[in-house]
């Protein structure tokens, strides 16, 4: 579970009760139609995210996102320019071995051809950035922007899992405060990275995240840590806290495990702890994040040791943000039910930092 | 003695102690050099205030995609989304738009605004904003105004960023709404945020709006299109490889190229014009040369026993000649220095006429351009030119002072010279020159020759002129002598005996006259031609154009209006016709498509080939063929059967050549074609003007009423055959504004050569007319003397001023403005108006001849007398 960085005003302005749809209990998901996009919501997410490894023994972590976000703008002018919709993009490339973190992003309207979401399938896209179903049901994923080319061809190994209750992965106190979400958690990629017209064979594993709600974030939230695991005996975890303002962590934080079969299991705040270890302070925005956890889920036996691959792996961006996030590849070693396991894995923090809050 | 104290002594005292010839000469060349500069500082300012706004608004763009005059598809943006992996790209929509009182009419001749569509989410790669009231915004998208505004930028339909300078110009600030007429509509948009003088906002003097181009699309009504596209590099060194890759993809009838050539294209579009204005401006000079030739001649030889003397002290030939030669220089210098002065004060006035010409001849943009002060190169370029004008000038007066001989102390006035019998030989040398010149063709669009043909009938009537001058007044003495018998007789006597001073005044004179004669009659011959073309070519009654439209024509006539002329009575047949702007080997062409059959029966176009249109619109309709204007044909060497080829949808398409018509509606060149084969070949369906003819005996003002009355919400404006036509010799005469100008500050300057040099011949004759009076002439009678001589030297001058006059405006009319622009003009005289340039002449001559009255009747007889 992502969110995406948003504009503060489509929020501030909406003093009227919302003409877009909000994420109620009972939706019911039909696929690949729910690959594609809901614009009678107001946000949506496609985040991507992976570990890749090199031909020639080089490790990559990757992040390809797509935010799509309704501007509440009433539809009077025919012109294909018209903003219905924000379209923002963000794409970044860690290599662990150099230690290089390289994010590059992208704001556009849908106009004539520029950015689309197709509401019947997969298919959004950003200038030449790209994410699509292919026929036979794999995903391919396209960017290039800075001399980083990252072409790669997704294959899911287990069902699309849903987030939450009754289809609904709520985020705060309300009815409505809340987002249809689900993942593939596991699917196994190949395809090629290119550095400065440098290509390399690479194969690996993503995870995929699809978001889309209206009003999530509460007042008294500061923002998320959110956590994805994919573990080396074939199951996944994945978990969010909502940090509230005077310290301490939301009740409505949740998460999801996914068994190796597909099989999912809901945990509630209550079955999980996140210790957060040191301080990493970023050059690039002087927000102070915390970095090394310990994932604890008691009742299962399970702690899990969480270390960024590597520190530098913020997401400064400038221009569609107007807050800057941590994203970044980890590794994850501990005991699952008992049972000493490793994995890798994706953390999210958002929120750190002065005037850094999220406002979705 | 050293040489500068030489100078000072000699020269420099002599100068402060006639302050005011010294003044007099110093203005004439300052005021030569400040046309000279104004012209050049004006010319230099309307291209660089249109080549920086063109920069301005091209922004960062290493590429630009368009349509050679036509809208764009703007789905072409989808098909190059590989584009996105190169660099940035954005597409722009323009419109022109003009502020109205709610309700109002646009008015005639008020400049239109600019209107510069963006997608302003991809602005920061290409351009930035900045506004007035910086509330926090952070600048990264190219505009730093906060968040709430930006989205209202791009969510509204009717926001608008406007420049400063607009702003205040309409007292409208932040929030406050506006109306505006754009195409067919009026529409009323709110400013949502006034922008700083910089970047973008400067350009065109801030006559610019800026919208999201959604929101121009729907105020233009021009959804679905787009101008163009731009893009940005991440590698600038790849835009070669990019533009090919993009050419081979898209349409042949989508060009891709760098911004770079749009400088380019305004100084081709103007230069002629621009070489033109130049070439006049330095017959202001070459009248302020005359008059440092003048100032020296008479120094020299009014100070001859000076100069005997000085040689008996010991001072060397070369020193006298160096001597009068650093005066010259002096004059040149101090001169221009002052003259660039002037020139900058005078540019600021120029500076709007003939930014104003250049925008209603090429550029269609309004305003000045503020501009910086000369540049320092300015200054050298002109003391340098002063410099070497004032040596050439005075040479000849040095070298004679090197002739004096230190016995030569007590004998004055001046010696015939021996070269004075060569002179009529050489003069006739040079009108021969002249004339050979005249039939030499243009030197790459550019009448050179013709220019010098100009300098050398100038010279060969210099030349002539004291014999012209000895004739003259042997015919008119008589006349002069029956009503004045005293002063006549005495005051014609001093003009023939002092015959080589007067020449030169006569000359600097009868130059002005001259150029002032001559641009006379070019003008009206000019002006004739075109009254007589706009009758033949314009017969409808009613002309019905969108309220606001830019000369580009990329505003259509709405289709509603077009309906509404559907069935009104009175009308009879209505022609639509349709122009765009094309590029043709380089040079910005119109093309035009109208329907040949109503053209044919309705109004005239003149073939030069003596052919009726209607016998060449059945060559036109139905086929592939073009009549052309002459200007079209003369710039690119084209005639009837030959082929031209033009930019269709479908790339290059020949089309033949079936006639040459005169027209003088630009010197760009006009290609028109029967509307049907535009239909067919161009696809395009807009009109930019209805001419509509009406039955007899219907009235346009009812017909104009009706149409009015059925145009629901939306705004044309139509016009009547008689308000055309006005508006058409209106814009006509704004174009010779500077010319005129020009003319009068030459004339001026002659005006001062004349004072100067009558002057001079009171002082020289200071005790000849004191012996005047001491032996009875009253000083009424003197002072009558001065001001027949002064009237002589007008008449004189006029005289000589209209031979040469009409022999210039023969080389301007059929020389000069034939090869820069390409127009056949009907040559005609403009009697009354050239009687009357010749009693402004004399009048001013005789103002001119006020002071050196007043300086004779000053004269003591006793004081002038006891010299003797």
């Amino acid at each position: 579970m992502i969110y995406p960085a948003l504009i503060a005003a489509v929020w501030a302005a909406q003093v009227t009760e919302p003409v877009y749809l909000r994420a109620l209990p009972g939706y019911e998901y039909a696929f690949p139609r729910d690959h594609g996009a809901h614009p009678d919501y107001k946000l949506e997410w496609w985040y991507y995210t992976g570990h890749l490894d090199a031909e020639d023994g080089r490790r990559f972590g990757y992040e390809l996102t797509f935010f799509r976000i309704g501007m509440d703008s009433v539809a009077v002018n025919p012109s294909a320019w018209n903003v219905r919709d924000l379209h923002v993009a963000h794409f970044a490339l860690s290599e662990i071995d150099s230690g290089r973190f390289r994010f590059f992003e992208r704001v556009n309207r849908e106009g004539p051809g520029i950015a689309r979401a197709s509401v019947d399938t997969l298919d959004v896209a950003n200038g030449s950035w790209t994410a699509r179903l292919d026929d036979d049901g794999g995903m391919r994923l396209r960017a290039y922007a800075g001399g980083v080319l990252l072409e790669l061809q997704l294959r899911a190994t287990k069902p699309p899992v849903i987030h939450g209750v009754d289809g609904v992965s709520q985020k705060a106190d309300g009815a409505g405060q809340a987002s249809h979400y689900y993942s593939m958690t596991r699917m196994s990629t190949a395809g090629l990275v290119s550095i400065d017209g440098q290509a390399v064979a690479v194969t690996g594993e993503s995870w995929m995240d699809h978001e889309f709600g209206t009003n999530q974030l509460a007042d008294e939230q500061l923002g998320w840590d959110w956590f994805s695991f994919q573990l080396d005996n074939g199951e996944e975890l994945m978990l969010y806290q909502m940090r509230l303002a005077g310290g301490g962590i939301d009740a409505n934080s949740s998460g999801t495990i996914v068994a190796e079969d597909g099989a999912e299991e809901h945990l509630t705040s209550g079955d999980f702890t996140v210790e957060s270890l040191r301080d990493w302070e970023s050059d690039a925005t002087g927000a102070v994040y915390r970095l090394d956890w310990i994932v604890s889920v008691p009742d299962l036996d399970t702690r899990l040791v969480v270390t960024p691959l590597m520190d530098n792996q913020e997401m400064a961006t400038t221009r569609s943000a107007g807050f800057p996030y941590w994203e970044g590849a980890v590794r994850v070693e501990g005991a699952w039910r008992g049972q000493p396991v490793r994995g890798r894995g994706y953390v999210e923090l958002t929120g750190y930092g002065e005037g850094h809050r999220p406002d979705v | 003695m050293t040489f500068l104290r030489l100078f000072y002594q000699a020269i420099l005292r002599d100068l402060a102690r006639n302050p005011v010839r010294t003044l007099l000469t110093l203005s004439g060349v300052a005021l030569g050099i400040a046309v000279v500069v104004a012209v050049q500082l004006s010319n230099d300012r309307a291209i660089a205030s249109f080549s920086d706004s063109m920069e301005l608004l091209n922004g960062q763009a290493d590429l630009r995609i368009s349509a050679n005059g036509r809208p764009l598809d703007e789905t072409l943006m989808g098909e190059l989304a590989w584009v996105w992996d190169v660099g940035a790209m954005t597409a722009i929509l323009e419109g022109r738009m003009q502020r109205i009182v709610p309700g109002g009419e646009a008015v005639f001749g008020q400049a239109t605004i600019r209107l510069f569509g963006v997608d302003m989410l991809s602005e920061a790669p290409f351009r930035t904003y900045s506004t007035s009231t910086d509330s926090g915004g952070r600048g990264d998208l190219g505009l730093d105004i906060d968040r709430e505004r930006f989205i209202d930028l791009l969510t509204s339909p009717d926001a608008l960023l406007v420049p400063r300078v607009l702003a205040e110009e309409w007292n409208a600030s932040e929030g406050d709404s506006v109306n505006l007429l754009a195409g067919n509509r009026e529409h009323e948009l709110s400013v949502l945020a006034v922008l700083n003088p910089s970047g973008v906002a400067e350009a065109f003097d801030g006559r610019i709006v800026f919208m999201d181009i959604a929101a121009a699309q729907r105020v233009m009504r021009r959804t679905g299109e787009i101008d163009r596209i731009e893009v940005v590099l991440d590698d600038p060194a790849m835009a070669d490889a990019v533009a090919l890759r993009i050419a081979d993809q898209l349409p042949a009838s989508v060009v891709v190229d760098s911004p770079e050539d749009d400088a380019g294209d305004a100084e081709r579009m103007t230069r002629a014009f621009r070489y033109n204005l130049t070439a006049l401006s330095y017959i202001a000079l070459v009248v302020g040369m005359i008059l440092i030739y003048n100032t020296l001649n008479i120094a020299v030889v009014r100070r001859h026993g000076e100069i005997g003397a000085l040689r008996t002290l010991g001072v060397s030939r070369r020193a006298i000649g160096w001597m009068f030669l650093a005066e010259a220089l002096a004059f040149g210098v101090v001169g221009a220095v002052a003259g660039i002065w002037i020139g900058e004060f005078l540019a600021r006035a120029a500076g709007a006429l003939v930014s104003r010409t250049l925008a209603m001849l090429y550029t269609g943009m309004a305003g000045a351009g503020s501009g910086s002060g000369p540049a320092p190169g300015l200054y050298l370029e002109m003391i340098l030119l002063g410099g070497a004008l004032a040596a050439v000038s005075g040479a000849g007066p040095a070298l004679r002072a090197t002739g004096v001989s230190p016995i030569e102390t007590i004998r004055s006035g001046m010696r015939p010279r021996a070269s004075s019998r060569l002179r009529p030989l050489a003069g006739v040398a040079a009108l021969a020159l002249g004339a050979a010149l005249s039939l030499a063709p243009a030197v790459d669009g550019l009448p050179v020759f013709g220019y010098t043909a100009g300098v050398a009938f100038i010279a060969g009537f210099s030349l002539l002129s004291p014999l012209i001058i000895r004739a003259l007044t042997a015919v008119v003495r008589p006349v002069i002598v029956r009503a004045r018998p005293v002063e006549g007789t005495l005051a014609v006597e001093t003009i023939q005996g002092r015959l080589p001073r007067v020449a030169v005044a006569v000359i600097s004179l009868s130059i002005a006259m001259a150029m002032l004669a001559s641009m006379v009659i070019m003008v009206a011959s000019f002006r004739d031609t075109v009254v007589v073309w706009v009758d033949q070519t314009l017969r409808g009654d009613l002309y019905v154009r969108p309220a606001a439209s830019g000369r580009d024509g990329a505003n259509a006539v709405a289709l509603e209006t077009l309906a509404a002329l559907d069935g009104v009575p009175g009308i009879e047949e209505i022609d639509r016709y349709r122009r765009v702007d094309i590029d043709y080997n380089g040079f910005p062409t119109t093309l035009g498509a109208g329907q040949f059959d109503v053209v044919a029966a309705r109004a005239g176009l003149q073939f030069m080939d003596g052919r009726g249109t209607a016998e060449v619109a059945r060559d036109l309709i139905g086929h592939d063929r073009v009549a052309v204007s002459e200007p079209f044909a003369v710039r690119h060497g084209l005639g009837r059967g030959d082929s031209v080829a033009l930019p269709t949808p479908e790339g290059l398409r020949p089309f033949e050549i079936a006639g040459v018509f005169y027209d003088y509606s630009s010197d760009g060149g006009l290609v028109v074609m029967d509307r049907g084969t535009y239909l067919e070949r161009f696809a395009d369906e807009a009109v930019s003007t209805v001419a509509v003819y009406l039955e007899p005996g219907s009235d346009a003002e009812a017909v104009r009423r009706e149409i009015t009355a059925r145009l629901d919400g939306v705004r044309a404006r139509i016009a009547t055959n008689g308000e055309l036509r006005e508006q058409i010799l209106r814009v006509f005469d704004q174009t010779f504004e500077v010319t005129y100008a020009l003319e009068v500050v030459a004339l001026a300057v002659a005006v001062m050569g004349i004072a100067n040099m009558l002057a001079a011949l009171i002082l020289e004759r200071r005790r000849e007319l004191a012996a005047l009076r001491f032996i009875g002439a009253s000083r009424r009678q003197i002072g009558r003397i001065v001001m027949i001589e002064s009237g002589l030297v007008g008449v004189l001058g006029g005289v000589i001023g209209l031979l040469l006059g009409g022999v210039l405006s023969l080389l301007l009319v059929y020389v000069i403005n034939f090869q820069s622009f390409g127009w056949t003009i009907q040559f005609t005289v403009p009697a009354g108006f050239l009687a009357q340039s010749l009693a402004m002449v004399l009048i001013a001559t005789l103002a001119a001849g006020l002071y050196p009255a007043a300086l004779a009747l000053k004269l003591d007889p006793i004081e002038g007398i006891r010299a003797e």
